[in-house]
């Protein structure tokens, strides 16, 4: 992949990120207690285990699979405090 | 919103290269790889070597491990800026509630911060890294 491509690939995948978190309200009412996998706003793959979760996106979307924005949707909501 | 930073990890010894959101943490002296970002590099923890002595994380008392050599790559618009990282830390938690580890946070400390100017304001909740 040229260098402009990779660059341009990678801050979208930053804008994933993002989507997760101005979504996660609703992603929450479906996903909890599961990793989700997200490419281009959209949730490709979910599980339980992330092992699992990434045998798929690699299986699925091999030239995705080093950009792609997983997240666990925890049960429990945690306050990281350092 | 936590500080998170969006990083290209490359472990070429596992030829692993992989996206991971790093929580920054100015108070921890060492990037640390979380366990759940361990399991999503798919890294097998026996073939690590530990840490000298468990340290204090987040979860508590943290089984550590090491990974030399890997190269963090920061994206902008243009460019890839490589980032060597003689030793990174592998948490892994003694704690079995997967429902927390899987929450915690891989963090960027400030072996690679110290390298940086950190720029964070908060009332925009916009975080980046100046070289």
């Amino acid at each position: 992949m040229k260098l402009k491509d990779s660059c341009e690939r990678f801050l979208k995948s930053i804008e994933d990120t993002k989507w997760i978190i101005e979504h996660f309200a609703s992603i929450k009412k479906k996903y909890k207690g599961e990793f989700i996998a997200v490419l281009s706003f959209k949730i490709v793959a979910h599980h339980k285990s992330i092992d699992i979760l990434m045998d798929i996106v690699e299986k699925t979307f091999p030239e995705d699979v080093e950009f792609v924005t997983t997240e666990f949707i925890g049960e429990k909501e945690i306050k990281v405090i350092l | 919103m936590s500080p998170f930073v969006d990083v290209m990890l490359e472990i070429p010894e596992h030829r692993i290269k992989r996206k991971v959101s790093f929580l920054i943490d100015t108070g921890s002296p060492k990037t640390i790889l979380s366990e759940r970002d361990t399991n999503k590099l798919k890294i097998d923890y026996k073939k690590l070597n530990a840490a000298s002595g468990n340290i204090m994380g987040l979860g508590g008392i943290t089984e550590t491990y090491v990974l030399n050599k890997v190269f963090l790559h920061f994206f902008t618009t243009s460019e890839v800026l490589d980032f060597p990282l003689d030793e990174l830390l592998v948490y892994r938690n003694i704690i079995e509630d997967k429902d927390i580890i899987n929450q915690i946070p891989s963090l960027l400390g400030r072996d690679v911060l110290n390298k940086f100017t950190l720029n964070f304001n908060g009332r925009t909740r916009n975080v980046s890294l100046e070289k």
